[in-house]
């Protein structure tokens, strides 16, 4: 190893002791739950406290002598949700889970998924199922996020945060941006809290509620998710929640601010509405109550997770368009992953210039825009790279499911929910699947968090794969 | 008075007329087979006689230099497949199959697709296998092609109708001479394939029928049981090499035919398909007990020539999947095969390692994009992934509209992928019983994967008028 390689070490180590240092203190939060509901402290102290240590000691003793790069932020990012799914196991190792299905379940709380291999989590003691709606809130809107508002950086920062798949900017300074996010975040979390509690749930479960609703993470406090209360106004509550969740932020901001009339204007808002009807009139008409039909469109095209019915038992048609939802997700900006909404129109947008072209006259030359923006080819070219990689890797997933022998139907809605960070299942997610199967799921849902490239660029400092 | 008006009527009809003589003209090849074999010769008089008559009458009528744009060009070459299909049903109906089935036939036979709604083949005149066969043998290169050829089309009006038929590769520089070089070799590989058939042991009738339907990566047999029906290793290795034939692009085999034996193995492309069909081979082969039919069913499937060794219908969810996989990459440009084409699939890995390796180095770092020694241009990086894009848009309706009839997630795949590659393998779906919607549905895929959609896009635009007359208003 040479000085460079010392160098870049140094540097991912210095920004990862940051960030669980911040872990370290946020979980002093499940710790009081516990405390609050007199359970065992002992695993949320461990939580705070290997963090906090290793944090400490790795910001106190590493100091970096090379500049922070885009490749640096990439690795720190994709190891973050690594390190954090270890952490966020130990409770559930303590309580008696494997090890294989602890990280599980923590990768499927910090990245918003929400597949559990739980099969009854109403035995479980309050601290630990507050513990997995508490990570996918914090997951919600991203860790690193979370350290922006915490420190103060500067390119550096910036880096992070492009690293973990944010891009827009509401305030020119990126950290009044992260710090406007988290508090429109916890503003709605207490809305959510509040409406949760109006519509008849018990304050434990509206605090947890709200916070898997809003991060889209689909985590629940009951075995059938929301479909336990059977109530109108809980599953209404639930889907307004969940649609805030996958609106962009820079929208709330711009909303909440007077701009009332701007929800409409907004492209990805538009596209999401059309889709969101079109979706529930299909699946209403052909197999669930349209009750049933709107709630499971919106969860799947926000990412969210919760359901209201049961998914396994539908026929492969419903399966196979919630799949396209999970896959097209929420808009940029938002808490949703997968591919996102604003990527799908540009891509639509290309296929419609491209027959336009064919159709005009040799040579013609006209505006490509959207939204009245002129679009560049980088645009235009992350875009449908972007959605081609997500295939090709989500191909991979479903087909390693399938060789297990799943259905197709099944193994594509299962994929598209871990990748999507939706958390939906057609029944394959559970403690007696395959090793080999978690391993896959794992894998998507870290991947479609980061959107990608973060994994593949520790892939290759890890294997130096230099030539591509 | 018509024509002054109507400029794009002028211009897509004057090629349509050709296209009917073509057809006219080439129909005289099965009556002279029903002939032979002292068989009714009424249907084919039918298919050569009237689109001769027809072709004369338009051709005389819309006369003169036209300026034929692409546009022009892709709306004749998108009718061109219409009314071949139609021509080509006439036979079964008259042999007494339904007006969709024959169609659906004729459609699979003209893109060389090889779905059939036939169940028991062996039942039928011979002349109508042959039809089968023929027509398959020329939709492989093209119909238009084979009007270019013919017809002695040259300019740029036969240039555009060239590249609406889903071409772009010239061997020689003068575009006539580059197709009937293709035809040439064509004719030569037929005339192998029936040789190494008739030496493996099939009848003459036999020999001639499979070497015509598996060199244009069609797939109609003679048997019910296609391949399979034979059982034997000598003619599976025969159809093996001509499918591999078929699916190469004629590039390739003129150069290997003027003496330049490395050009196989120098080719990005033949290299890429030689590497799939082994790699799908071995995929197959771990959920498939026999290596013999795993490398059988890969190079079927990766040709898009849809001939079967084994019951394809059997096989589990894992191997389904992977052929259609295959299905859908297809064969080389320039080549006889269909599908999504190897360089176009080897150009969106190179465009998402190219992404990623930028995304790797420092910012602002310049990398080079080529491939194969040659610069590639940010239009021809686009092209393909868009057009990957759109044909998983298609493919995706198809398949959910097989879905909402009730198949299975996989078996709608695997049909639908077949369809629009003009493959032929069937997981089951393809049938005389097949409710009427699925049948136009997977004539529509057909149709649209052998033009490579825009053709088929541009003709519905001009039909209905669906362009808008200004751009239409947005705000953020």
């Amino acid at each position: 190893m040479n000085g460079k390689h010392h160098g870049d070490l140094k540097i991912i180590l210095q920004s990862l002791g940051m960030i669980l240092i911040i872990i370290g203190v946020l979980t002093v939060i499940p710790l009081l739950v516990a405390a609050f509901y007199n359970e065992d402290l002992t695993p949320f102290f461990f939580v705070s406290l290997i963090p906090m240590v290793a944090g400490m000691l790795a910001v106190r003793f590493i100091h970096p002598d090379t500049e922070f790069q885009a490749r640096h932020a990439a690795i720190a990012a994709a190891l973050t949700y690594l390190i954090i799914s270890f952490l966020g196991a130990i409770p559930f190792t303590y309580y008696g889970m494997g090890l294989l299905d602890a990280f599980f379940e923590a990768m499927s709380g910090w990245t918003t998924t929400g597949l559990t291999m739980i099969a009854d989590v109403e035995v479980l003691p309050r601290s630990l199922l507050f513990w997995r709606s508490f990570m996918q809130w914090l997951g919600g809107v991203g860790i690193i996020v979370l350290l922006l508002t915490i420190l103060t950086t500067g390119r550096a920062g910036l880096r992070l945060y492009q690293a973990e798949a944010r891009k827009e900017r509401i305030k020119p300074r990126l950290i009044s941006t992260a710090r406007l996010i988290w508090w429109i975040y916890i503003f709605y979390t207490l809305v959510g809290i509040f409406l949760f509690f109006i519509a008849g749930m018990s304050t434990f479960d509206a605090a947890n509620h709200s916070m898997v609703a809003l991060s889209t993470g689909g985590f629940s406090v009951k075995n059938a998710s929301l479909g336990a209360y059977n109530s109108l106004e809980i599953e209404l509550v639930g889907i307004f929640l969940m649609l805030l969740g996958g609106i962009n932020f820079f929208v709330h901001y711009k909303m909440l601010t007077g701009d009332k009339g701007f929800i409409l204007k907004d492209l990805q808002v538009r596209a999401m509405a059309a889709i969101l009807i079109i979706s529930t009139l299909i699946i209403g008409l052909t197999s669930l109550s349209f009750r049933d039909a709107f709630f499971q469109t919106v969860s799947a095209l926000t990412n969210a997770g919760l359901s209201t019915a049961s998914i396994a038992v539908l026929d492969d048609f419903s399966k196979s368009i919630l799949s396209l939802l999970m896959i097209i997700g929420g808009s940029a900006g938002s808490t949703s992953g997968a591919i996102k909404i604003i990527r799908m129109l540009i891509i639509a947008k290309l296929i419609y210039w491209w027959i336009k072209q064919t159709l005009l006259p040799e040579h013609a030359v006209f505006s490509r825009r959207l939204g009245g923006i002129e679009m560049n080819q980088e645009v235009t070219h992350e875009a449908t790279v972007f959605a081609l990689l997500y295939f090709v890797i989500l191909g991979a997933g479903a087909l390693s499911l399938m060789f297990l022998g799943y259905s197709s139907a099944d193994s594509v809605f299962e994929v598209a929910a871990a990748q999507g960070n939706v958390g939906l299942s057609a029944g394959i997610t559970g403690s007696d699947l395959n090793p080999f199967g978690k391993i896959v799921l794992i894998f998507n849902m870290w991947v479609g968090r980061l959107e990608i490239i973060p994994v593949l660029v520790l892939g290759q400092s890890l294997f130096g794969l230099r030539r591509i | 008075m018509k024509r002054e008006k109507h400029p794009d009527l002028k211009a897509v009809s004057q090629s349509l007329g050709m296209v009917f003589i073509v057809i006219g003209l080439l129909g005289l090849v099965p009556l002279l087979v029903s002939l032979f074999y002292n068989e009714d010769i009424t249907p084919f008089m039918a298919v050569s006689v009237l689109p001769l008559a027809a072709g004369m009458v338009i051709t005389r009528f819309y006369q003169g230099e036209i300026d034929l744009r692409v546009k022009h060009a892709a709306i004749a070459a998108a009718l061109t497949y219409l009314i071949a299909a139609i021509l080509g049903a006439v036979p079964f109906m008259y042999y007494g199959m339904g007006l969709l089935d024959s169609v659906f036939e004729a459609m699979s036979g003209w893109t060389t697709t090889g779905l059939t709604m036939i169940a028991d083949v062996e039942a039928m005149p011979r002349s109508l296998l042959f039809w089968r066969s023929f027509m398959q043998w020329l939709g492989g290169v093209g119909v238009i092609v084979l009007m270019l050829v013919i017809l002695a089309g040259t300019g740029s009006a036969a240039e555009k109708l060239y590249q609406a038929e889903a071409r772009k590769d010239r061997i020689k520089p003068r575009l006539l001479s580059t197709v009937r070089l293709i035809w040439w070799i064509y004719l030569i590989y037929s005339l192998a394939g029936i040789l190494l058939y008739y030496l493996a042991g099939m009848t003459v009738f036999d020999a001639v029928n499979h070497s015509l339907s598996m060199l244009s990566t069609g797939g109609f047999s003679t048997r019910n049981l296609n391949i399979e029906s034979f059982g034997s290793f000598g003619i599976e290795l025969v159809t093996i090499l001509i499918m591999m034939l078929g699916a190469t692009n004629f590039l390739v085999h003129y150069k290997v035919l003027t003496g330049r034996r490395s050009a196989l193995f120098r080719d990005l492309e033949t290299r890429s398909l030689f590497l799939i069909t082994i790699l799908g081979a071995l995929v197959l082969f771990l959920k498939v007990p026999s290596l013999r039919a795993s490398l059988f069913q890969a190079v079927s499937a990766i040709t898009t020539t849809g001939s079967s060794s084994i019951d394809v219908t059997a096989l589990g969810e894992f191997p389904k999947l992977a052929m259609s996989f295959m299905m859908m990459v297809g064969a080389n440009t320039g080549s006889t095969g269909g599908g999504f084409k190897i360089i176009r699939f080897i150009i969106v890995l190179k465009l998402m390692a190219w992404w990623i390796k930028e995304k790797l180095l420092p910012e602002h770092a310049v990398i080079t994009k080529k491939l194969s020694g040659v610069e590639l241009t940010s239009e021809n990086l686009q092209e393909p992934a868009v057009f990957l894009l759109l044909y998983l848009f298609i493919f995706s309706l198809g398949t959910l509209a097989f879905t909402y009839m009730g198949y299975p997630t996989v078996d709608a795949i695997f049909e639908v992928v077949s369809a629009q590659s003009n493959v032929g393998l069937s997981a089951g779906i393809t049938r005389a019983g097949l409710e009427p919607l699925g049948k136009a549905l997977l004539i529509f895929h057909m149709w649209i994967g052998r033009l490579e959609i825009i053709p088929v896009l541009v003709l519905a635009e001009s039909i209905l008028r669906i362009r808008p007359k200004k751009r239409p208003k947005e705000i953020l």
